[in-house]
């Protein structure tokens, strides 16, 4: 039985199984995340949570199971089906890394909609306001080398949320930074979901970090263990740049 | 733990990557080497070429004369037959001949083998020369098919004490008789040898530049890792030094094993490339292997070039520790660079102009414009970044101009052999590929040389025996010097003057050869030549300048293909997390081949059509080096087509060629976020 919470799931993994060569890094595992829901997804290293992220994000195909997406299972489509699943339903925001070098931040986020086909100028538009508000205004410009780590996540979550995402994953988005950065961030990533309806699904370690989560869960041993009850946002949470 | 051995652990621990990397470093090497040497070997084969045939021009000397010597150059089936008559004077016991076991008797002929096969089959050559008593043997030869003759007469037949002809259009083609002592023969560095010494230089230069750029791209492969990696040890407290040694034994190794291997594969080729005709006909194999202290050098040069080309682009890391952990804005590329290439260019033409600027002054600031082109190339390619990224709307488009913007010199080093290739093309278009057509004369006629006393005798016995071989022919003449097809001048020694007869073919052209054996029985002292034996030499230039035209191009085109393949594999590698990253936030593997493909293709066409036109503007001067140019003709202007669209094809193959790689990268995104 999955873990529950009161709205109807946006997103669900039924019984989901994922093997490795031998070993199993999921063992029937089970997630529901409802509408703007936020989810923390913790455990020790290797109990399977990165495993548990990339199928329900599409990323990878689970050996058995499924993923539903508003109901509808998506973890038999093929690679490019979920590529554009990835690209226009889901927003990443990950330890590091994830931003082009050779583009100005704004670019950065204004890569999924160039994609899809919006144009430049409206594009790099429609970057700019999601940029502001994270307090990133007047870096635009700047390359990922020229940011700060923070600063550098904040782009990334910007990325995550301008083409409408309606889950957001993140895995381990504070990792590399120092606890007050990374509380920082976790303001911003999660006002920013927040205030764009978005779900999220967070893997962490830190239980700070899973505390600006509405709920906890754990997985042990490829499956998800409990369901923790919803966290108390902590105070930063509010008083954050969304309030 | 010594660098060498910090080294060969790392190289090892690198894994499947890094050993793949090391391969495709130790690849470039091997290739880079391997042309290089043969480059080399040409260049020694002409000398050793020269050394065999120089003996050939006589050495006359004052006193002490052992014997006489006379050479003459005639034609048949339209190659070059020389002729080298000898006879000892008496005095002294002359010495022996290259290629012969003893000085030949009077009425003994020595042939060259393929002469020999030859005048098996025709009569009229056997006439004039016999089957051949004896063999001549490869110390008298510059190449296998020479067609030579060596024959030993006594000193008071008319051949020895013939005038000394001489063709001021082909000083080679006759020389002596002449009393000498020795067979040690002058160089000759005039003439066609000159010519072809030139077109050596120029072909050695157009290979040697690619290649440099060749080695620089294979020695920077795997540089990201490599970079991360030493940064990562310059934070764990290495010295710069120590890093510099690193990079050193790293870049170091595999481009000197790559350079040995390179060795043995010219060493294995050496058959196949002995087997390409130039200057008349393939080589001795042995001619083309280069002195052992330049295959040294060649070997010592690629390992400094790929050691350096490591250290200068590792400046970052040792600066400082964090150089690479924190990225910088782009720096963009100086005008000074489309400064230097303009001066450069402008130096070239004006220099060009002057009036007896020297031959290798004027190939060494070719080759100066040559290299520059990888100066200005980056600056180039930095401006086509900005242009794009201006205008660009697509994803693709911007992500190809923000890394053409990003890394100029990276996108140049995919392009720039290409580039570099389209100097080549446009540097040989502009050299004729010559017509067959004589300049002086006719093919079916026969001017013949003879001395003035006895001219009308000579006419008359010509006439009749003409008649007897049954060869229809008119015999004209004999006229006087001036006007005669032959401008030759009569021996000072002999101090009699020169007349002309003509004897034009009034039957089938088949009986060329055997009116020249006619002539050269009634009138042994002349000599004898159709318009079309003149030109031989010059039709046969530039039959070489095709063909080496073709094989430079084919090379460097090659080479060229391969730094493109190996520089976007190398990209793929190094990037291969980004990639991950983009797929897994669902941007298409289409949209990642797409900027690849762009990001190569808009700096292809720009520079290549750019360097392209450097090279015909180049090739101009050049052009004086003792070639006629007819300016850019048809032939040479498809050659700038083919070669243009082969370029951009050829990129486009390369680039193809690693995206099974880019494939697999983005295919396995559940990694990137490890």
């Amino acid at each position: 039985m999955a873990p529950t919470s009161p709205q109807p799931p946006v997103l669900a993994g039924e019984g989901l199984v994922k093997r490795y060569g031998r070993t199993r890094a999921l063992d029937g595992a089970d997630l529901a995340v409802a509408a703007g829901e936020a989810v923390a997804v913790m455990g020790p290293s290797g109990s399977g949570k990165t495993s548990l992220l990339h199928c329900l994000a599409g990323i990878v195909r689970p050996d058995a199971g499924q993923v539903l997406l508003d109901g509808v299972p998506v973890q038999g489509w093929s690679e490019t089906r979920r590529s554009e699943l990835r690209r226009t339903r889901y927003g990443f925001v990950f330890q590091s890394g994830q931003l082009l070098g050779e583009l100005p931040a704004e670019e950065n986020v204004a890569l999924p909609l160039l994609l899809a086909g919006v144009e430049r100028r409206e594009a790099v538009a429609r970057a700019r306001a999601w940029l502001e508000p994270l307090g990133l205004r007047g870096l635009g410009g700047r390359r990922p080398g020229e940011l700060s780590g923070g600063q550098a996540q904040r782009v990334a979550i910007a990325r995550a949320l301008v083409s409408g995402a309606s889950v957001v994953f993140a895995d381990e988005p504070t990792g590399a930074l120092d606890s007050a950065t990374g509380a920082e961030v976790m303001d911003v990533l999660r006002g920013a979901t927040r205030r764009a309806g978005a779900s999220l699904v967070l893997v962490t370690h830190d239980p700070a970090v899973a505390a600006w989560c509405d709920r906890t869960v754990r997985v042990l041993d490829g499956r998800v263990e409990d369901a923790a009850p919803a966290a108390v946002a902590p105070a930063a949470a509010v008083s954050g740049v969304f309030r | 733990m010594s660098a060498l051995a910090l080294s060969w652990r790392l190289l090892r621990a690198g894994g499947r990557r890094g050993s793949a990397t090391a391969v495709l470093a130790a690849a470039g090497s091997a290739v880079a080497t391997a042309l290089l040497v043969l480059v080399a070997g040409t260049w020694s084969g002409f000398d050793a070429r020269a050394d065999r045939v120089q003996w050939r021009a006589p050495q006359a000397v004052a006193e002490g004369a052992t014997a006489v010597q006379r050479t003459t150059t005639t034609a048949v089936d339209g190659l070059p037959l020389v002729v080298v008559d000898l006879a000892a004077t008496g005095d002294g016991a002359p010495p022996v001949p290259p290629g012969l076991t003893a000085f030949p008797a009077p009425g003994q002929t020595a042939l060259s083998p393929a002469l020999a096969a030859l005048a098996a089959e025709r009569p009229e050559l056997a006439a004039r020369f016999g089957t051949g008593t004896t063999e001549l043997g490869r110390a008298a030869l510059a190449f296998p098919d020479e067609l030579v003759a060596v024959a030993g007469h006594a000193p008071g037949d008319a051949v020895m004490t013939a005038p000394a002809w001489r063709d001021q259009r082909r000083p080679d083609a006759y020389a002596g008789p002449a009393p000498v002592r020795s067979f040690t023969g002058a160089a000759t560095r005039d003439g066609q040898a000159a010519q072809y010494s030139s077109l050596a230089l120029v072909a050695a230069v157009l290979l040697v530049v690619p290649l440099l750029v060749l080695c620089g791209a294979a020695a920077r492969l795997g540089l990201a890792r490599r970079d991360s990696r030493l940064a990562a040890l310059r934070l764990a407290g290495a010295t710069p030094r120590q890093v510099l040694a690193l990079t050193a034994v790293e870049s170091g190794l595999p481009a000197a094993a790559g350079a040995l291997v390179g060795v043995l594969v010219a060493a294995a080729a050496l058959p196949l490339a002995a087997r390409v005709p130039v200057g008349g006909g393939a080589w001795y194999a042995a001619d083309l292997l280069p002195p052992a202290p330049v295959v040294v050098a060649v070997v010592l040069g690629v390992v400094v070039l790929a050691v350096g080309s490591a250290a200068v682009a590792l400046r970052r890391v040792l600066r400082s520790p964090l150089g690479v952990a924190a990225a910088h804005a782009p720096r963009r590329m100086g005008l000074v660079r489309l400064g230097v290439f303009v001066a450069l260019l402008a130096g070239f033409l004006r220099w060009s102009d002057t009036e007896g600027a020297s031959t290798t002054g004027l190939v060494v600031a070719f080759a100066a414009v040559f290299g520059a082109l990888a100066v200005v190339g980056p600056w180039v390619v930095g401006v086509l970044g900005r242009v794009v990224v201006a205008r660009s709307r697509s994803a693709a488009a911007l992500l190809a101009g923000r890394r053409l913007l990003d890394d100029p010199r990276g996108a140049w080093r995919v392009v720039g052999a290409v580039a570099m290739t389209g100097f080549v093309a446009g540097v040989l278009a502009l050299f004729p590929t010559g017509g067959d057509d004589p300049l002086w004369g006719r093919a079916d006629r026969l001017d013949v040389a003879v001395p003035a006393a006895g001219a009308e005798a000579v006419a008359t016995d010509l006439r009749a025996a003409l008649a007897d071989a049954g060869i229809a022919a008119e015999v004209t003449g004999p006229g006087d010097e001036r006007g005669a097809l032959l401008a030759l001048s009569a021996g000072e020694q002999g101090g009699e003057g020169a007349r002309t007869l003509s004897v034009a073919l009034t039957g089938p052209t088949s009986d060329l050869d055997a009116a020249r054996t006619v002539v050269a029985q009634v009138a042994p002292a002349s000599v004898a030549a159709t318009g079309s034996d003149i030109m031989i030499d010059q039709a046969r230039f530039s039959a070489d300048f095709r063909t080496a035209s073709v094989l430079v191009l084919a090379v460097s085109f090659a080479v060229a293909m391969a730094s493109a393949a190996t520089t976007s594999t190398a990209e793929v590698l190094d990037r291969r997390r980004t990639y991950r990253q983009l797929a897994l936030v669902g941007v298409p593997l289409a949209v990642l081949d797409r900027a690849r493909v762009l990001q190569t293709q808009l700096p292809l066409v720009l520079l290549a059509i750019g360097s392209t036109a450097t090279g015909v503007v180049v090739a101009a001067p050049l052009t004086r080096l003792g070639i006629s140019s007819s300016g850019l003709d048809a032939s040479g202007l498809l050659l700038l087509l083919a070669c243009l669209g082969a370029g951009l094809v050829g990129v486009r193959l390369a680039s193809a060629a690693s995206r099974p790689l880019l494939a697999r990268v983005a295919a396995d995104p559940a990694s990137a976020s490890e």
